[in-house]
């Protein structure tokens, strides 16, 4: 066994690639929590809220802003989806008793969404925390909790508002019932097909990770329903586990201003896209990227045939988690959990918070 | 072969004038938002890209914490067209910005918006432009030069009188007071900071990547700085992140050599922008920042300081621009692609 092959037997191991227990842990995940995810969205449909609040931060914030999407797109309830501390500052006042508040932490106790659960509550809203498990501070103070006991933070919690947003469109008469109907009838089988991408996106994973292993700045661009996934990639797991630079650009804002900067330094660029209405223009923005000599990684959800459009997030983050996996390897950056501030107890204030 | 360094522009000659003229745009704007509000009011999108959506982000943070009538959303141009958000129709106000009045998506978004049954008010430079003939009214501050103060004015203004009109702000001859001090405020902010803005781009104008932190209000001046600024005018490589979210990842990369500027307002997020100085202190050598505190903002009551923050970081940012321009050599009117070529 070569070392690499050794490496990466390790980092299936790792609470970083979480691709390898999707298949198992998604299904599992949609059986027993379900229907109380479906209850959440029968009581939004029949009129308890008319606020709904998706909170989180860093890779937390990435899968909450799919609540937000999916409801803008399907659904006439009014929604927003902010960071943890943004929402204490703003302190909206819709966020009263008539919201609903979808907190997510991994921890269930990062310092600033266990703040902003508290703001929440100190207001009378309605919160949901979504966390990896009981007992935590979270649990332990929000109306109701969702635990998920499994290293899945971007799958399970994205599960959790796509499932609440598509029902509440469906019980609501949503205007894109179609679509709507299409995208509930695939979420059960997206286990399986999770679970096909893993096998599928190891083998082109190597060689993508050794075309960019010079990169020292990834950018990530991604548009409409994969807006989250690009920042939690660019921010998250690019920056924070294979310590280059990082930064998230809009399809529709490449070419608004970064593009020029350019000429300057070629950059190397992580493209996703989607099947949504969106693609074309992602395509536009990969052919100016590539005209102006930008190394490209196009990761595409075609490539998953029959995947309905709005559950791309889902199947991308698999060949987008492998990439990482060798980046990180190829770099000798072996222990894919190390972290160099985060989880250190530099950076979180307060008794009970951590941080993340 | 010589290469001259071209030297510091001067604030611009129109910069107190056309703030003035967007001022003057009250009344009609006060009209316009009776009339949006008597004809039911039922939600707000702020549409624009770039450099044009940038200004809306004061405007979304102003209703965020006060609005209780009607939910506000803010989108780029096309990612609004894509999404077609389902709760668009008649009692939406969609307010679409674009410098030119020519950028096609948002000229697009607008059309796509009245179809839609909106109501639409387009910010731009001309009020003969595609966008303002596009919307069903049109506030323009007919300036080349002073373009996001401007914009930052007239989007206050509207964001204002709408939640004035629905019963949501508290004190709106507060802010008006405010507002009518603000172009001297900016100015003075400006001209207050020009030292601390020479040195910071004396310091960082040959960065390879520069990170951009704001929050609240402001993170649409640390998006404008990194990405209409450094990216598009000066092509150097920058990213601009939330405070609080900069701890949530993208800090595992600051080492001593990592360019960083942050910005600092008076208003209710100061803490993380507090808590981003007190990391950048400790572990990079190349953090500068931009702080409200510094600023005299002569005119401005004690208790608006924080209304008066984003208005004022935008100034000085702007300015923060040219002085880059100075020092890299690299004039901020250069272009590539845009303007340039069709993509």
């Amino acid at each position: 066994m070569t070392d690499l092959t050794a490496f990466v037997e390790r980092a299936r191991q790792s609470e970083l690639f979480t691709s390898p227990g999707l298949e198992a842990e998604l299904g599992v995940f949609l059986d027993e929590q379900g229907e109380r995810i479906r209850q959440l969205a029968r009581r939004a449909a029949s009129g308890e809220f008319d606020h709904v609040y998706f909170v989180g931060s860093g890779g937390s914030w990435s899968n909450m802003y799919t609540g937000k999407y999916l409801l803008d797109r399907q659904a006439r309830m009014p929604a927003d989806v902010l960071t943890s501390y943004e929402l204490v500052w703003r302190d909206p006042p819709r966020l009263d008793g008539r919201a609903l508040v979808f907190l997510a932490s991994y921890s269930g106790a990062t310092e600033d969404t266990l703040a902003a659960l508290r703001h929440a509550n100190a207001r009378g809203a309605h919160t949901v925390a979504i966390v990896k498990r009981r007992p935590s501070p979270m649990a332990r103070e929000a109306a109701e909790t969702i635990d998920y006991d499994s290293p899945a933070l971007y799958i399970l919690p994205l599960a959790v508002v796509t499932l609440f947003a598509l029902e509440l469109a469906r019980l609501t008469a949503s205007p894109r019932m179609v679509e709507v109907e299409a995208a509930l009838a695939q979420l059960p089988e997206l286990p399986a097909i999770l679970g096909r991408a893993y096998r599928d996106a190891e083998g082109p994973a190597l060689e993508q990770a050794r075309r960019f292993l010079s990169a020292d700045t990834l950018y990530v661009v991604a548009s409409g329903p994969l807006v989250g996934l690009g920042y939690k990639f660019a921010l998250t797991v690019f920056m924070e586990n294979i310590r280059v630079h990082g930064s998230f650009i809009e399809g529709a804002e490449l070419r608004h201003g970064p593009v020029e900067a350019f000429e300057r330094q070629r950059p190397d660029m992580v493209f996703l896209l989607g099947t949504d209405g969106s693609r074309p223009l992602v395509e536009r923005s990969l052919a100016v990227a590539e005209s102006a000599g930008a190394r490209t990684l196009v990761v595409d959800a075609a490539s998953y045939p029959g995947l309905h459009p709005l559950l791309a997030p889902f199947v991308l983050l698999v060949p987008l988690e492998w990439f990482t996996v060798y980046s990180a390897l190829l770099r000798g950056i072996l222990d894919l959990d190390e972290r160099v501030f985060m989880g250190r107890r530099v950076l979180a204030t307060g008794p009970d918070a951590t941080w993340p | 072969m010589a290469i001259s360094t071209p030297p510091l522009k001067p604030i611009s000659e129109d910069f107190l004038p056309t703030l003035e003229r967007t001022l003057a745009q009250r009344p009609a704007i006060e009209a316009f938002a009776d009339r949006v509000v008597e004809a039911g009011l039922r939600n707000v999108f702020l549409v624009g890209c770039g450099g044009s959506l940038l200004a809306s982000y004061p405007a979304q943070y102003l209703f965020d914490r006060h609005g209780t009538r009607f939910p506000v959303s803010l989108l780029t141009s096309n990612e609004f067209i894509y999404r077609h958000p389902a709760a668009l129709g008649p009692g939406s106000l969609v307010v679409v910005m674009s410098h030119t009045g020519t950028t096609k998506e948002t000229v697009r978004a607008a059309e796509f918006a009245r179809a839609a049954g909106a109501t639409v008010a387009s910010i731009t430079q001309l009020p003969e432009s595609p966008l303002a003939k596009a919307g069903d009214v049109a506030f323009a501050y007919e300036s080349d030069d002073t373009v996001t103060d401007a914009k930052h004015l007239l989007i206050g203004q509207l964001g204002l009188a709408l939640l004035d009109r629905v019963g949501d702000y508290p004190d709106y001859a507060g802010a008006i007071r405010t507002l009518d001090a603000l172009p001297a405020a900016m100015l003075a902010a400006k001209v207050g900071s020009e030292d601390r803005s020479a040195a910071i781009a004396a310091r960082l104008h040959a960065e390879p990547i520069t990170y951009v932190i704001g929050s609240g209000p402001s993170y649409g001046t640390a998006y404008g700085f990194a990405m209409c600024f450094l990216q598009e005018m000066q092509w150097m490589h920058a990213a601009a992140y939330n405070a609080g979210e900069f701890f949530h990842g993208a800090m595992e990369v600051i080492t001593e050599d990592v360019a960083a500027i942050v910005l600092l307002g008076e208003d209710e997020t100061r803490p993380m922008g507090e808590r981003a100085r007190v990391f950048m202190e400790k572990y990079s050598r190349k953090a500068a920042f931009i702080d409200v505190k510094d600023m005299t903002l002569p005119g401005i009551e004690p208790a608006w300081r924080a209304f008066a923050s984003p208005f004022a970081l935008g100034s000085v940012v702007w300015r923060l621009a040219q002085h880059y321009e100075a020092a890299t050599g690299h004039s901020l009117d250069i272009r590539r692609y845009m303007f340039q070529v069709e993509y």
